[in-house]
């Protein structure tokens, strides 16, 4: 469970947040949507507790982050917009380095390497340096290594940038079986066709503001549309003469 | 403390395998004891160097007298025509020496008859060759100048009012002090070396391969990740000093010294015990400077001028005459070259200097540690990662 709770950041003169607040339930895929520099991954980043908002906070699991941000950290798994991996290392080495930081070392560490190595299919890739990986490989690898400690709260800051198509079609599995296993879910996107297909509920965020929160019916609905990209313009729009 | 082994061994192992950088780390290390043994090889050998002086002359007809004198003083003479450039002329001599047809002539009537002395100056054995033959030439000139007063009616000694003995009373020891700090100086530079490499993968190669990210949003702290990093630049700081050392120690045991005239009384265990704790200063320096720095290039320029501080306290004293006192002795590098220095001219060591020289620097390598660690978890960090 993550609940955010009126979280602003600015930079100077400049809002990167103004107000946002939403929860994300255990068990759901939740969305953040909104255009590019709209906010999301100032939100994604003072949820992980890398950016300290200047009001408000965010809470993982009841911990609230500027409190004690080390603990709130060790239920969340975090997919950041850039997979940043280290070339020379195994795929299966990031995993047990990852799992060290949540007090799993040796043959625990492995284990739980092994399981996650299984449950995203990459064995194939699992003993190999990242260098030279593509895209998928990457993005598997960063994604496997925030899943290896199986933290009940998952954060991925447009997972899907970039990706082919059938990297998209395994992550968008893997994200429902996630959530079938009870898990809280998190991601960010701009992309409204997976975000329809994917969101069990959508917090719609334009200019640093939560303009909507509601599952993707609920927002077709108040905003009148059949679709929810139109629900998007309509519903940010509104936001955007009331500013 | 587990969490900040993790770190450790992980970054020990993405660092060894990266062979190349590894290697110029070491390189240092390594070929600076077979560097330094080439070079007192070399000095011994020129000092050593005995062998009579080769010169070519051009003219040698004009000046038998002179040639004659020369060949009795041990110069192994040439007898080159007047032809071609004064190169070909010189050949394989030392020096070139050019008696002209008026020699003759000039000599016989008293006149101040020429010569002319070809020497290249760059070649530094040829240059203090000619040192040899002017002085060579100046006592055959005073034989004559003798000799022509004697006949005109006047003694030599009333042309000389003084007569001024000099004698060399600083050298061996001053040459000694100097050659000591120059080696010495090495040694300062072995940490900075080492570690720099490591230093620099394990923080502004983190920020360029953009996983600082994922790191952060780990549940460690920054102290615990820089501890990690931070050892990992010391382990490399550390061997790269120890080789440099027994490396360095058994090379001025190997050389011929004695020929040189130098004596240095050095011992590894004091050096070690010197070194050891500016290499863990050196380390989290390294890590702190390097941290500011968005990518590996800009790290390594950064650290190249880190480098530059020891060379410039090396000069300071090998330049100037100055003994560090007080407080000014515990001073990082000043206080290690200084406790080098004594020991390797055969002074007493103080074991406290030692002592107070180590704690002094890691206090300050914590230092550096912790303000790694908070600049680690700055926002600011995140720009470009």
């Amino acid at each position: 469970m993550i609940e955010v709770q009126n979280i602003e950041k600015t930079y100077g003169d400049v809002y990167a947040a103004r107000d946002v607040s939403f929860s994300a339930r255990d068990g759901e895929i939740t969305t953040l949507l909104g255009a590019n520099g709209s906010g999301k991954t100032t939100t994604l980043r003072c949820i992980a507790g890398l950016i300290k908002p200047t009001k408000g906070d965010a809470k993982i699991d009841g911990i609230a982050v500027s409190q004690d941000p080390i603990k709130a950290r060790e239920q969340l798994g975090f997919v950041a917009d850039e997979f940043g991996l280290y070339g020379r290392m195994t795929a299966r080495e990031h995993l047990t380095y990852f799992a060290g930081f949540h007090n799993l070392f040796g043959s625990e560490a492995e284990a739980a390497a092994e399981k996650t190595i299984q449950i995203l299919h990459m064995e194939e890739i699992a003993d190999r340096r990242t260098e030279g990986f593509s895209l998928g490989e990457r993005a598997k690898v960063a994604l496997a290594r925030a899943l290896v400690y199986s933290p009940s709260n998952i954060i991925l800051d447009e997972p899907t940038r970039g990706l082919d198509v059938m990297s998209i079609r395994l992550l968008r599995e893997l994200l429902r079986e996630l959530r079938s296993d009870g898990r809280t879910i998190l991601f960010s996107s701009h992309i409204m066709a997976e975000v329809e297909d994917l969101a069990d509920r959508v917090v719609m965020i334009t200019d640093g503001c939560v303009v909507a929160d509601g599952t993707p019916d609920e927002l077709k609905q108040k905003a009148n549309s059949h679709n929810l990209e139109e629900a998007f313009v309509t519903l940010t729009s509104v936001q955007g003469r009331a500013a | 403390m587990r969490k900040i082994l993790n770190v450790f061994k992980k970054e020990r192992m993405d660092f060894t395998r990266d062979r190349r950088t590894v290697f110029s780390s070491l390189a240092f290390a390594l070929f600076g004891p077979l560097v330094m043994v080439l070079a007192l090889n070399y000095g011994a050998e020129k000092a050593a160097d005995k062998s009579p002086m080769q010169l070519a002359v051009v003219g040698q007809e004009y000046a038998p007298n002179l040639v004659r004198y020369l060949s009795g003083e041990g110069v192994l003479v040439h007898t080159r025509n007047d032809e071609g450039t004064l190169e070909s002329q010189i050949g394989d001599a030392h020096v070139l020496l050019v008696i002209p047809p008026e020699f003759t002539e000039k000599f016989s009537e008293a006149m101040p008859a020429t010569l002319r002395m070809f020497v290249d100056r760059t070649n530094q054995t040829n240059s203090s060759r000619s040192y040899e033959l002017t002085e060579l030439i100046r006592q055959y000139s005073m034989q004559v100048q003798d000799m022509r007063l004697l006949a005109n009616g006047i003694p030599s000694l009333l042309i000389t009012p003084i007569a001024l003995q000099t004698g060399n009373i600083g050298t061996a020891g001053g040459m000694e002090k100097q050659f000591a700090t120059m080696m010495l100086y090495f040694f300062l530079f072995a940490p900075f070396f080492s570690s720099l490499g490591a230093a620099i993968d394990t923080t502004a190669g983190e920020r360029e391969r953009k996983s600082l990210q994922p790191l952060l949003a780990q549940p460690v702290s920054t102290r615990e990740l820089i501890l990690g990093k931070w050892m990992v630049a010391v382990l490399f700081g550390v061997v790269g000093t120890t080789i440099s050392v027994v490396g360095g120690v058994y090379a001025f045991e190997a050389a011929p010294l004695d020929v040189l005239g130098i004596k240095l009384n050095l011992d590894v265990l004091t050096m070690l015990g010197n070194l050891l704790p500016y290499a863990l200063l050196v380390a989290a320096l390294q890590v702190l400077v390097a941290l500011n720095a968005k990518s590996y290039k800009e790290a390594n320029t950064q650290l190249q001028i880190l480098t530059f501080v020891p060379a410039m306290v090396g000069m300071f004293f090998m330049i100037s005459d100055k003994t560090p006192e007080g407080l000014f002795a515990l001073i990082p590098i000043v206080g290690q070259l200084h406790v080098m220095q004594e020991s390797a001219l055969g002074g007493a060591v103080s074991l406290l200097a030692i002592i107070l020289n180590g704690l002094v620097a890691v206090v300050i390598a914590m230092l550096c540690v912790e303000v790694a660690a908070r600049k680690l978890g700055s926002e600011q960090m995140l720009k470009a990662a």
